[in-house]
This record gives structure tokens, sequence and C-alpha cells, in this order.
């Protein structure tokens, strides 16, 4: 081959090789749209259009007086069909409604909103999202009369979709009973155990994708309805409630605790009106972790010689005036000693003091003596007062009580006597508070429930009465044995300390050793138990603190403490000195405070209460005046070199700024600023200190 | 000296109409790939790529001003020197530049960014037909073979390094113009049987059969033909080479390439195999020119590009948005634009009296063919998921600029072809 021939057949190659690829890659195009076309145009269809669940709205949560504890707010997305409006619609009304959206948004002008709006029509757009702020029920009402918009979906082309956010208006209060519920179903408290209820059915309809990875609805007339969920009605008193969890924080913060426990029954109904459950997280503040009330089995310790007393009063017939024995304060049964609380002992004393002092060597002395040939006699009135299974309380997660019985591998011969003083037995809280309350209601037992109804607006579901679960838990004559030893515990015994001249007290301190991984350790679960007015009884309660810091660490100087600060608050309350909790400060009654703080976080506040505000869009620190019950904002300018005006804000706001600018601050009172010693402008010095006043 | 002559009627026109269509057909398909109907943005909004690739499009034609204004041996002077100053700046990214997506092969100067990998391309085309326009260069002499070899392994090497093996691979494309110029035909079909086998080992998991089957067919070879020793051990050790190739395919494969680019490879073989993984891209590619059919969706109307179901849409990916809202009938123009261009660069090429200006007209071609079939390759299912731009078409500074320059140097060697004496 010579060379002239050689280079033409390469050059040719070359020439070949990019034809050939040409119509490699259009026959491998031409076959993708046409022989592939239906098929890959079909999933391009699976997944441009999608069949979306439309989520019901969960029903609310109320407290017994019709206070909303936890509901669904609305909000809304505003999209638009810009080929709805007719012609004379839409050309009338264009102007204002731009006018309109941008003074509501706040963030593009009227020209631009006219523009997009105008584009969208012209291009035959079905659909495009006006702003991705969303708006809250109020804003969407006033939006239903603008211009264009007021013609409705089908003649205006406004398209208002829905997005719930669940909101709970006391913040914390009560926060584990609430309870919440994820997106896989699982959950905690009341939105969990009556989460069938609240849920609803949720809806169906088609979907289709479009630009921005949004979704826009197709009305094509297979969607499937939504049912919004029921609602229900607690048993709940939020100004009680409020009381027992600011009681029970003040005593767990100030005994540095681990956890702490707090119910309050209505002793006539078993109606639940506070539960409060409070541990410690590692930064040692105080939260709703854990439901100990319902779910958390404990060594009753002392409380549980009610029961005890209960069995031996009916079973024989002793005196409260029979004298007992209790020596030195120990007493040898088997291997094993019980102690007394009181160093040396009571020596010689009547069975009524035994109780009222909290005798444990009495306790199981007497039992011994009386069930110790026959233990399931005593366990007879043990089973006879509920407490071998669950009480079926309507939250989820009852813990199972743990009562050994003859024949079981733990039984031993110490087993009844340390039962008698309430150790060697498992217990939730609410079901010792159940015995006191029966004690307190006449001997009847009934189950403490948490939901009076579920209903949908008026119309009732479904409605809990008070369940009796035994009529009568003893003769009349151990019931008023019982109720005097209550008293006397208060009058003379162990919680002395709370004895008040204006109410009677009844009631059992409680103070059981912890037992971790099967060894007694040094740390106590202190308790109260009881009722009041003792003479008349109202309210049962109990109150339950783990692991007290400090040298006194008995029931009586931390758990029942706790119950008076609670009983007395009641008592106030019932003769109408108590003020009712209110939402927020007002100052004028109709108005939410919020004078200044973070813009986010205000406005976020704002939609959520649907307070009207005027638009803005500020980054960072914000002022604000009110204006015709509407929020009027004033930015504030960052500046780290001057002494910021913090008025108004939050203890936690102003702290946070006035640090983060290098001030040291003390302040003085609670509530929001009104004072503080260093002028707003003036120039700072590192690490000088500021005092704030708070009212 | 002849009286200089005005560019502007020696200029190829028809190259450069083929350019600026290309070019403003892909800044419309930036603007389709990215558009939003719930944003309604202009194309001249300045969020928008479209707005930049405009920007980017008024630099190129500076460059090509200043490409034109230049003395036209400029090029063929200082080609090493031009070389010599990219392979500087690629060892200079490697020490200091900016790591974007996974790779260390851009310069941050204030808000711009340069892929100095990009430039390389047309240095290294300058600087081969430098050498091989050389007087007595000869092809068939071995330290002509292995000097132009390490020239273009130089620049392939160290982008390979900065992690970008899709741009290096493109270097590959100067093995034609090395045919063209005279290279033995045995190393591009040594190249593509290497290909073949590197394609079957991806396909055979169990390598044992592959080993079985060379044997068998190196003892029906030998079976077939005379049986003489020299015959045997000839077939024998070709056996035991491709056996060998194979073993160390599999090894680079299994062992060498990182987990993304083997799932790339193997995702070529059968994307629907890991649908939410490596083979994601090219499906919803596949989806988007699928949905496309015939004649299209029309312009904006496309949804698999734009509702970000397909990856780097207005950069890699931008043929799909093409194939989406123009259809069979947008991507047939498309394809004839680029073969129209590569064509007339071939010509050009061809009727050069130079030997530098044809060997360079060659490698233009060259590249803009591996970029082009690799491209749309890819989207399309044929290659593997390479990261490398359409010519002129996809959105970038550094690529429209790369590609220009190119382009350009040629067409500017072209309007002076007579100018110069032939060797």
């Amino acid at each position: 081959m010579n060379i002239k021939k050689s280079i033409l057949l390469r050059s040719r190659i070359a020439f070949l090789l990019v034809m050939i690829f040409a119509l490699a890659i259009i026959y491998k195009v031409g076959h993708i749209q046409t022989v592939e076309g239906d098929q890959w145009s079909k999933i391009a269809d699976q997944i441009t259009f999608s069949n979306r669940i439309i989520k019901a709205t969960r029903g609310n949560i109320y407290s017994d007086n019709g206070s909303l504890l936890a509901t669904s707010l609305p909000f809304y997305r505003v999209g638009f069909d810009a080929t709805r409006a007719s012609e004379e619609t839409f050309s009338e009304g264009l102007d204002s409604l731009a006018l309109l959206l941008s003074r509501h948004f706040g963030d593009l002008s009227k020209e631009s909103y006219k523009r997009k709006i105008k584009n969208a029509r012209a291009e035959g757009r079905q659909y495009i999202i006006l702003n991705r702020q969303m708006v809250g029920y109020q804003a969407k009402k006033k939006m239903e009369n603008w211009p264009i918009f007021r013609e409705g979906r089908l003649g205006g082309g406004i398209v208002f979709e829905k997005v719930d956010k669940r909101f709970r208006p006391f913040n914390n209060l009560s926060r584990r009973t609430i309870g919440f519920i994820n997106e896989n179903n699982r959950g905690a408290g009341l939105e969990y155990s009556f989460n069938d209820y609240l849920a609803g059915k949720d809806g169906q309809a088609l979907y289709q994708k479009i630009a921005g990875g949004t979704w826009r609805p197709v009305l094509d007339g297979t969607e499937v309805k939504t049912e919004n969920g029921y609602d229900i009605e607690t048993t709940i008193d939020i100004n009680l409630q409020d009381v027992s969890e600011t009681a029970l924080l003040r005593a767990l913060e100030y005994h540095s605790a681990d956890y702490g426990t707090v119910i309050v029954t209505e002793v006539a109904t078993g109606e639940i009106k506070a539960i409060s459950n409070l541990s410690r997280n590692d930064k040692g503040y105080y939260y709703e972790r854990y439901n100990y009330a319902v779910g958390g089995l404990r060594e009753p310790g002392s409380t549980f010689k009610l029961v005890t007393m209960l069995a031996l009063l009916e079973e024989t017939n002793i005196s409260l005036e029979d004298s007992i024995d209790t020596g030195e304060g120990s007493y040898k049964f088997y291997n094993n000693i019980v102690r007394d609380h009181e160093a040396g002992g009571y020596g010689v004393i009547t069975i009524r003091e035994a109780f009222e002092k909290s005798s444990n060597v009495a306790m199981a002395k007497l039992v011994d003596k009386y069930f110790g040939l026959n233990p399931d006699r005593f366990l007879h009135y043990v089973d006879e007062l509920r407490l071998s299974s669950p009480l079926g309380v309507q939250i989820k997660g009852e813990g199972m009580p743990k009562i050994k019985r003859p024949g079981d591998k733990d039984w031993s011969g110490i087993t009844l006597p340390w039962m008698a003083y309430g150790y060697g037995l498992e217990l939730t809280p609410l079901q010792t508070l159940s015995i006191y309350n029966a004690v307190a209601n006449d001997g009847k037992l009934i189950r403490p429930f948490l939901v009076k109804k579920i209903r949908k607006a008026d119309r009732i579901y479904e409605e809990f009465k008070p369940q009796v679960l035994n009529s009568s838990i003893c003769s009349e004559e151990t019931l008023a044995r019982l109720r005097e030893i209550l008293e006397g515990v208060v009058e003379r015994g162990t919680a002395m300390n709370i004895k008040n001249d204006h109410y009677p007290i009844a009631g059992k301190t409680g103070t059981a050793q912890v037992l971790e991984n099967g060894r007694y350790t040094h740390k106590y679960l202190t308790s109260f138990a009881g009722y009041f007015p003792a003479d008349n009884p109202k309210y049962s309660a109990i109150v339950l603190i783990k692991n007290p810091k400090g040298w006194r660490q008995y029931g009586s100087n931390v758990a029942a403490p706790v119950f008076k600060e609670i009983a007395d608050n009641i008592f106030a309350r019932d003769i109408g000195l108590h003020e009712e909790v209110q939402l927020a400060d007002s100052d004028d009654g109709s108005f939410p405070v919020i004078r200044a703080g973070l813009y986010n976080e205000l406005d976020m506040l704002c939609n959520e209460l649907n307070i009207a505000q005027k638009p803005g869009n500020f980054d960072g620190w914000v002022r604000t005046s009110v204006e015709n019950d509407t929020i009027n904002w004033m930015g504030q300018e960052p500046n780290d070199k001057l002494v910021p005006d913090v008025k108004g804000m939050t203890l936690r706001d102003a702290i946070y700024l006035l640090e983060s600018n290098g001030l040291r601050v003390r302040y003085r009172g609670s509530g929001r600023v009104t004072r503080q010693s260093a002028p707003p402008g003036a120039s700072i010095s590192k690490g000088a200190e500021i005092v704030i006043d708070l009212s | 000296m002849t009286r200089r002559e005005d560019i502007t009627s020696k200029l190829d026109w028809v190259t450069v109409v083929l350019y600026f269509v290309i070019v403003i057909l892909g800044w419309l398909n930036i603007y389709a790939a990215i558009y939003d109907a719930s944003l309604d943005l202009s194309i001249f909004d300045n969020s928008l790529n479209s707005s930049r690739q405009l920007y980017f499009i008024g630099g190129a034609v500076i460059l090509i001003v200043v490409i034109l204004v230049m003395d036209f041996r400029f090029y063929e002077t200082f080609a090493y020197f031009i070389y010599g100053g990219v392979i500087f700046t690629l060892i200079f990214v490697l020490l200091f530049g900016t790591e974007v997506a996974g790779s260390q092969s851009w310069f941050q100067l204030g808000p711009f960014r340069f892929q100095p990998s990009e430039f390389a391309k047309f240095a290294t085309a300058l600087a081969l037909a430098k050498y091989i326009s050389t007087l007595g260069f000869r092809m068939d002499e071995v330290k002509n073979q292995v000097f132009l070899f390490a020239m273009i392994a130089i620049p392939a090497v160290l982008i390979i390094l900065q992690g970008d093996t899709g741009t290096a691979m493109v270097f590959a494309a100067f093995m034609l113009v090395l045919y063209r110029e005279g290279m033995s035909p045995f190393l591009l079909i040594l190249g593509v049987i290497m290909g073949f086998l590197f394609v079957v080992t991806l396909l055979v998991e169990e390598k044992a059969y592959l080993f079985i089957a060379i044997g068998v067919m190196a003892v029906v070879v030998i079976m077939m033909g005379k049986k003489t020793v020299k015959r045997i051990a000839m077939i024998v050790a070709g056996a035991v080479i491709v056996a060998g190739f194979i073993t160390s395919v599999d090894y680079i494969i299994e062992d060498i390439l990182k987990p993304h680019q083997q799932n790339r490879i193997k995702a070529l073989i059968n994307p629907e195999a890991d649908p939410q993984g490596a083979g994601w891209n090219v499906i919803q590619s596949k989806i988007a020119i699928g949905s496309g059919g015939f004649s299209g969706k029309g312009f904006l109307e496309g949804t698999q590009t734009k509702y970000d179901f397909v990856p780097e849409q207005s950069t890699d990916f931008i043929f799909c948005t093409i194939g989406e809202e123009h259809g069979w009938v947008g991507s047939l123009i498309l394809i004839g634009l680029f073969v129209g261009l590569m064509l007339r660069v071939l010509y050009l090429a061809e009727r050069q009296k130079s030997r530098f200006a044809r060997v360079y007209g060659y490698g233009v071609a060259c590249i803009l063919f591996f970029h082009f079939s690799v491209n749309i390759g890819m989207t399309i299912g044929l290659f593997p998921v390479v990261g490398i731009p359409l010519p002129f078409f996809s959105y970038g500074g550094s690529s429209l600029f790369a590609f220009t320059i190119l382009l350009f140097i040629f067409l500017k060697l072209d309007a002076h072809r007579s100018q110069v004496l032939t060797h």
C-alpha cells in the first residue's frame, strides 16, 4: 500500500468513525424514545403522579373544664391556578391582589407578584406557589376575601393546601401524660393510648409532582375523603396540674433528687386531676421523660403499712391500744434483721403508736404472729384491694405489680414479715394511691381514670364513668380505725411537720431503700400518700421523690411538704382565693405579651397563636408595639460595642444577648425585663456587670 | 511579505455559525433544565445558571476576538511554552487547588473558579502538533512514539491525581491523531481488544468460565492449523497473556478502583441491578429521554429534568433536556449539528498545508468527538457515567472557554493556511 493510499484510508476511517458513532447514538436515542418510549413514559408518570395520603386532622385533647391541652393547628400553603379566573375578574383584581400579597408576605414587591401571576396566566400554569411561607387560619380567612381569590377554587384559582402542626398551649405542663406520637405510630401518654380515636382516618388524593419538588392535587374524583379524629376530654384540672407540677419541681430542685411523681385524684370519682412526672437530665434540668406514676414499679415501703393494718384489723380482734414490744429497734427473723428508723428503738408501744411512728419491727412482728402460718390469708386482703393485678388505667404501659406467693421460688420465711412494711413487693404509685383513695372514699375502691369523654364536636362517642373495683374494702369499724391512725400520723406521728390549723390531713409517710441490681443502696424513695380534708375527704394524692440529697431523706421531710403545698393550694382555691392560671400575662386582658425577642421565634409564636402581625422580615432581635390588635415589628441593629435594649425580653433572651456582648448579668425577680442598670446604647466595657430587674 | 489580509474574509464561517448555533441552543437548554414554573424566573435572572452562562458566552466572544487578532504563528512558536505552562498549573492546582465535588482540580480566584484541566486539552494538542511537525519526524521511530505517549500521559496522569478520571480519559482521543499521522493500527486494534476483554471480564462474574473458554478456544485454534511447535507456542503464549490481562482487570476493578467508580462501570452493564444507587442517574436520564418520544414535550415543558429527578441536569446530563423537551427530532438535530461540526473540522484539517495545523485540527476533532460520544453515550446508557461536559453546550465557564480556544485557534490557523510554507 503506498503512502498516499494509506493516508487517504486513514482519514476516511476517521470520518467513518464519527459517522458510525453518530448513527449509533441516533439509533439508541430513537430506540429509547420509540420502542422503549411507552415504558419510560409510564415510569415518568408513575414518579410524577402519586396517590398521596391526606392527613386527617388529629383530635384535640381537653382538660376537665375544656381548656385545650393539645391541638392541631392548621397552616396553609397558598397556591394558585392561574387559568381559572375570568378575564374580567383577573384584570380587575390583579393590581390589588399583587399589592395585598406583597404586603402580607413582605418579601417581594407588588410588581414582582404582578409579573409572576401574569406570566403564570400567560403560560397557562395550573399551579404556582405564590409564597413558600405558610399562612395561619386567620390569614387564610382574610385571603379568602381578596380580589380574584374570593371567587374560590374553581372561579378564582386559589388553592389552600392544609398542613397540620401539633401544638400544646400549656407547653410542658403534663407533657408525658398528654404524650406524643411519631410518624411510626410509636409514642406515649394519651396521644399514644388514644391514638385510634385521635388519629381519624386519612384520606387519599392524586397528586402530581411539579417543579421545585412540590406536589399539586389533581381533583379527578378518585379521592377518598378524610375523617377527622375524635376529641378527648380528660379529667386533668389545669390549675391543679400547674400547682402540683410547680410544687414538685421546687422540691426536686431543692433536694437535687433524681425524679419525682405527683398524682392527685378526686376521692369520690377517681378522676385523676393532676399527674406529673419529672426526672432530671444530665444537665440538671427536670422534665417529663417517663410516666413513673403509671409505669414505675417500686417497693412502696411504709405507705404499704396501711394495707397491713387493714389486714390485721379485719382478720384479728386486736385493738389499736394493744401494746407491742418493739425492743431496741431491731428484731431478728431467721438470719435477717428488721430495723426501725429510731436509734435505740421505741420499746413497748401501742399499735396505734407503732403505725403513727412507722415502726417496721411492730408491723413485721404482728404480721408474722397472725399470718405467719397462713400467708395466703394476708395475700387475700392484698388481692381484695386489687393490688396484685394492674389497675387497667387508660394509659398504655401500666406496670405489672409483683407480689410473691407461698410456693414461689423466691418465697421464704422472711417474705411475709418484710411485706408487712412494704418490701419485697412492687406496686405503681397509682396503685398505692388507689388504696388511700378507697379509705377516703368510705371503703369504695375506684379505678382511677384520666379520660372522661371521647367526642366529635357535641356528639359524644364514648363516655367513661367511675368504675368501682370493690364496693367495700373492709368493715366500717376497720375503716374508721384506719382513718383514725392516718390522721394520727399527721397529728402526732411522722408527718407532724405538715399539720396545720386550717384543715386536717390524713396520710402516711414512706421511706424505702432503693434496690439497685439486687442490693439495697443508700438511696431512698421518699413518699407521702394521703387525703384531705381528713374529716370530709375531697382529694387524695401521692407524692414520690427518689434519691433526695442531704442528710434528711425521709418521706416526712421531702415528700410530705410537697403534699402539703398542693393541699394548701387546692384548699385555698376551693374557697375562692386561688387565681386561675392563664395562658400568658396580659396587658389589657385580650392581647398576649410579646414585647421583644428573636424575630423568628416571635413570628412563629404569632403564627401559632394566630395573632395578626404586620409583615416584616428581620434577621435578629426585634421590639414590638401593638396597633389595632396587630403586632408591629421594629428591628434592632446588633452592635456588640453598645449595650442592647433588653427591656420587655424574657430572662433567657436578655441574658443571651447581654452575655454575648461580653457583659456579666445579675438579675432580680422573674417575668420580663422592666429595667436595666446600664442604658441602651451606652458603650460596653467587657466583663462589666449589668443588673436587670424583671417583673 | 504579503499584504495583511482581512481575517473575516478568510475565516471558515460554516464552523463559526455551527459554533454559535450550538452555544445558543446550549444556553436555552440550561435555562430549560433548571426552569421552575412556580418561581417563573426569567432566563436573565441573576440567580440562575442561564444568566451566568450568558456572561460566559460574552467572555468566549472576547476570547475569540483575541485569538483571531493575534499572529497565527504565535501558537506554533509557543506551543511548548503553553504546554509547559499548563503542566505547571496542573501541578500547582494539585498542591493549592480547591476541592469541588471530590476533584482537586479547581482554582478559586475571588468569586471565580476555573479548572486548568480543561485547558490542558488544547495545550497538549498544540504540543503534539508541534512535535509531529518537526522536520524529519517519523512516526515509526520508537523514540518518537515514547516521546509522544509521554506528552499525552503526563497531563492525563496529573488529572487522574486530581481525581478527575473522566477528563483524563479524554486524552485517549489523541491516539486517533497519532493513528492518522502514521502510527501502526496494531496499537489501536490492541486497544479495542483490550476494551472488549475488559467488558467481558465485567460481564462474567465467575472468572473460571473465562479461563476455560480461553483454553478451549486456544485448543480449537491449535487443532485447526498446522501443528508446528512455534505456532503452538505462540497461541499458548497469547492465551496466557489474555488470561493475565483478565486477571489484572479483575484486580484493578476490585482492588484499585474506588467503589463509586466500580459501581458506575457495573451499572453500565446492568443499570436496573441497583436502580437507587449507581444506576439511578442512567435510569432517570433514560426516563427523561424516553418520555420525550418522537417530538418531545416542548420547550420548558419537560418534567423529569426540572423536577430534580435527573442529576447534573445543566452540566453533564444536559442532553436529557433535549431528549425530553424536543424528542427524537431535537436529538437528531443536535447530533446533526455536532456531526456537522466535527466533519467540518476534519475536512478543514485535511486541507491544511502545514503539518502542524493538520495535526492540531485532528486533535480538535478527536477531542470534540470523544466528548460528544462519551457524554451523550452515558446519558443513553452506552457508556459508563463519566463526568465530562458536552462541548459548547453544557453549563460551565472553564469548559466553554477551553473549547472555544481549542476550536478558534484552529480556525485562525486555517484562515492563514495559504501563508505557510509546507514541509
